[in-house]
């Protein structure tokens, strides 16, 4: 179907190939899945497809891509649109109309389909995407996941032959993301769609793909079936993870296959739940309701959050767990309700006062930056802050070393720009740091890294609230855990008991080891399992 | 009612009621405006745009009274009051700043600011009774690249407001409280920045739908153009010619009620539009 023959790029004014000679075939119906660290070229090998490179950026290609016996050099982007439907990472922003209907109808509109065939068509997609509740509802009001759908449909309605999907869960929830990849899973069976999809949450999506194409970014691409790319690199998800610390030689994909192997192993230790007790009170939120014009995003909620802690929120998107965030942040002014941080109302604090008592990393941490190059964010961090000169570069190079000071802070990549919001925030030493979905986008070398940066900063002291829906960086970081839903706490505990007793929330070590409450791979480890045959 | 008639109607409005020269009028044109906004608004369109023009409408009103009766050619007649005035140089004939302020004098400058505002309210007003999307389709077969522009430039504009929000929060929480023109940039550069990006974003995510490939595009439910619109376009046509002519013979009352019975003739022929929820 699709076919890449001595294919090479590079970007003008950079030394780096993204792809070097890459020959290769992806058949009829496959699914074929794209990883890679952020910024290794991923979404420049998706662009290759649809013909994006070379005609709307400036990338420099050798070699032939051809799509269903057209090529790609030849065709612009448009005339492949009954070959190649493109779905994005953010739904919204590709969004044409305000309608389900009207979006859906789009493609076939602008290529001159007869209204009849255009009917029949959209009818097609909305039973085959279950749109039919929502088929006149505004593309704003949607959920996340049905606007992930919405997206595909409008795709697919061009009777594509592939589909092509950039990070399509990256800005969903837990439930929404399995929405939407039970959606393509069905699309490839049923159908017998190719599918090419990237994704960073791994532990997803490997157990269903055919071969995973792996980006490496030094010109190099791995490609081969899960269990050999699983094998050969170390962007892991947890249960691979397991299987190499373990030294299984067969590496299981799905919590199923692991559950299978490990019915026989022996645990010596049952694993000791430490809870550490933190006594000291420093956020105090009670009856908060904040609503927006006619909708409550929070109803007379209250909590109170210790010294120490590191608190995560989840819920679905729309639960309010952003509109706490703020209002604990005093970033809202359309609240009720007491909200004190070390005895203060944050929302009447302005300047240096709130900077070192809060830092708040938002959702987009370039909102942050204004300033033409890294070094120069830096600068103007301490001088907005009367540090001295030099504070926040130094703090940034603690965090991490491989930042380049001359780029632009909207050129780095997404990992990197969370460290280097982090960074500026952490240069008046809060004693609170408030972080909004700092995982989107990141890499499983990013999370580890934001892991380890967390863990320290809540052994000094600091109190650290984050709304986040990934569960296994929650697992792994968290002290506690809030679930939230229709602006109400609905789940309030230390992180083993609340992410343990929800099948949405629980990490792929809970799922397998369903009695032991393990929630990460090194709860596991250290358990000391007893004998274990490895050859199982 | 069609979005076209709905533009339609609203520039007639104004065109007739600028002829007429009266400030009464315009103002009145204005309350139907108001009310037809409140009572029929398309409500995928943001209310804010209206909201937005009348704001400019009234800056644009007092900033030109201001200037309009201290600056320019003096009118002879009733004096209110008399300032200090300027001298000016002799090649400066006609032009002063200061004198002597005359009713007259303030009443061509009412009745010019009101135009302005009649017409920016107007916009204001059609924006949010159409749909842009219907218009920029009716458009985008012929002119590609002028559709394409405002398609983006529509569906960025409330990102910007959205964005622009979102950096005030950040900056706050950078300790940054205080805005002024040394620190705006802070603000202009994440919001642009975020914009351009997706206008992007979106421009190539209607190439690659396709979009500007096909000589005629077609319409999967088009905007009928049914009896109210003929009826209503052929109102804001009588509306256009007549009204002026109407107000020197017929006199005041009778014009009133016949613009008010006309131009709030959309309110009588659509229904209420009925939320999407």
């Amino acid at each position: 179907m699709i076919t890449f023959s001595n294919v090479s790029l590079i970007y003008p004014n950079s030394r780096k190939t993204i792809l070097e000679n890459l020959t290769f075939t992806v058949d009829e119906s496959e699914l074929i899945l794209v990883i890679g660290l952020t910024g290794a070229g991923k979404s420049s090998f998706m662009k290759l497809i649809n013909g994006v490179i070379p005609h709307h950026t400036s990338g420099i290609l050798s070699g032939e891509i051809i799509v269903d016996g057209k090529t790609t050099n030849l065709l612009k982007p448009g005339e492949l649109s009954g070959v190649i439907g493109i779905v994005g990472q953010n739904p919204l922003n590709g969004f044409v109309t305000n309608k389900v209907e009207d979006e859906i109808a789009f493609g076939l509109e602008t290529n001159g389909f007869a209204p009849e065939v255009m009917r029949k068509r959209v009818e097609e997609l909305i039973d085959l995407l279950s749109l039919q509740s929502i088929r006149n509802r505004n593309l704003n009001s949607l959920s996340g996941g049905e606007q992930q759908r919405v997206a595909i449909a409008s795709a697919l309605v061009m009777n594509p032959k592939v589909l092509v999907l950039d990070e399509p869960t990256s800005a969903l929830d837990p439930i929404a993301a399995e929405e939407v990849l039970a959606i393509i899973n069905k699309l490839v069976h049923d159908l017998g769609l190719t599918v090419i999809m990237a994704e960073h949450k791994l532990e997803r999506v490997i157990h269903f793909v055919d071969r995973i194409v792996l980006v490496n970014g030094d010109g190099k691409v791995d490609i081969g079936t899960p269990a050999e790319v699983m094998s050969r690199t170390s962007i892991n998800p947890p249960i691979v993870k397991i299987a190499k610390k373990l030294n299984l030689k067969s590496i299981p994909l799905s919590v199923r296959d692991l559950k299978r192997v490990s019915m026989n192993w022996k645990f010596k230790v049952p694993i000791k739940s430490e809870v550490i007790q933190h006594n000291k009170q420093v956020i105090e939120v009670k009856n908060l309701e904040v609503s927006y014009q006619l909708v409550k995003a929070i109803s007379g909620l209250n909590l109170q959050i210790h010294a120490g802690e590191i608190v995560a929120l989840m819920g679905r998107n729309g639960a309010g767990k952003s509109s706490l965030l703020r209002a604990i942040a005093g970033a809202n002014n359309n609240h009720s309700g007491t909200v004190k941080v070390l005895d203060k109302n944050p929302a009447l604090l302005v300047g240096s006062q709130l900077v070192r008592l809060i830092g708040y990393v938002p959702q987009e941490p370039a909102d942050l930056f204004y300033g033409t190059s890294v070094a120069k964010e830096c600068q103007s961090a301490d001088q907005d802050n009367q540090l001295a000169a030099g504070t926040t570069q130094k703090i940034l190079r603690q965090l991490s070393t491989g930042i380049d000071n001359a780029l632009h802070p909207r050129d780095i990549s997404e990992g990197q720009k969370l460290i280097l919001a982090i960074a500026i925030v952490l240069a008046t030493d809060p004693k609170i740091l408030i972080l909004d979905e700092p995982t989107r986008g990141l890499d499983y070398q990013a999370k580890e890294v934001l892991v380890e940066i967390l863990s320290k900063l809540a052994k000094s002291g600091t109190t650290i609230i984050m709304a986040s829906h990934d569960v296994e960086l929650v697992a792994e970081v968290a002290s506690r855990v809030i679930v939230m839903a229709e602006g109400e706490l609905i789940a309030d505990g230390d992180t083993r008991s609340v992410l343990t007793s929800s099948p949405a929330f629980a990490p792929q070590m809970a799922k397998v080891f369903t009695k032991q409450n393990w929630l990460t791979v090194n709860d596991v480890i250290s358990a000391d399992i007893g004998d274990i045959n490895p050859d199982a | 009612m069609n979005s076209l008639t709905w533009w339609l109607w609203s520039i007639s409005l104004s065109i007739a009621t600028l002829r007429t020269n009266n400030n009464w009028l315009m103002l009145l044109a204005i309350l139907i405006f108001v009310v037809v906004v409140f009572k029929r608004r398309n409500l995928q369109a943001p209310l804010n745009a209206f909201a937005l023009s009348i704001q400019l409408a009234v800056v644009a009103l007092i900033i030109r009274l201001f200037f309009g009766t201290i600056i320019g050619t003096p009118l002879p007649g009733t004096v209110l009051i008399s300032l200090p005035q300027l001298p000016m140089p002799d090649w400066l004939v006609g032009i002063r700043i200061g004198g002597d302020i005359t009713s007259e004098r303030i009443g061509s400058v009412l009745t010019e600011s009101l135009k302005f505002s009649l017409i920016l309210i107007s916009f204001g007003a059609a924006t949010c009774l159409s749909s842009p999307i219907e218009i920029i389709k009716a458009i985008s077969s012929r002119l590609y690249f002028f559709a394409i522009t405002l398609l983006i430039a529509t569906s960025v504009l409330p990102q910007i407001v959205f964005s622009y929000k979102r950096v005030i929060a950040a900056r706050r929480m950078r300790g940054m409280h205080k805005l002024n023109i040394f620190n705006f940039r802070t603000i202009i550069t994440p919001v642009l920045e975020e914009s351009l990006e997706r206008a992007i974003d979106l421009s190539s995510a209607m190439e690659s739908r396709g979009f500007g490939y096909h000589k005629k595009p077609t319409r999967y439910r088009p905007e009928k153009f049914s009896q109210s619109d003929l009826i209503v376009t052929i109102i804001c046509g009588y509306l256009i010619i007549f009204i002026p002519t109407l107000l020197v013979s017929n006199g005041w009352l009778f014009t009133c009620c016949l613009f008010i019975v006309f131009s709030a003739a959309p309110l009588m022929l659509t229904e209420q539009r009925v939320a999407n929820t």
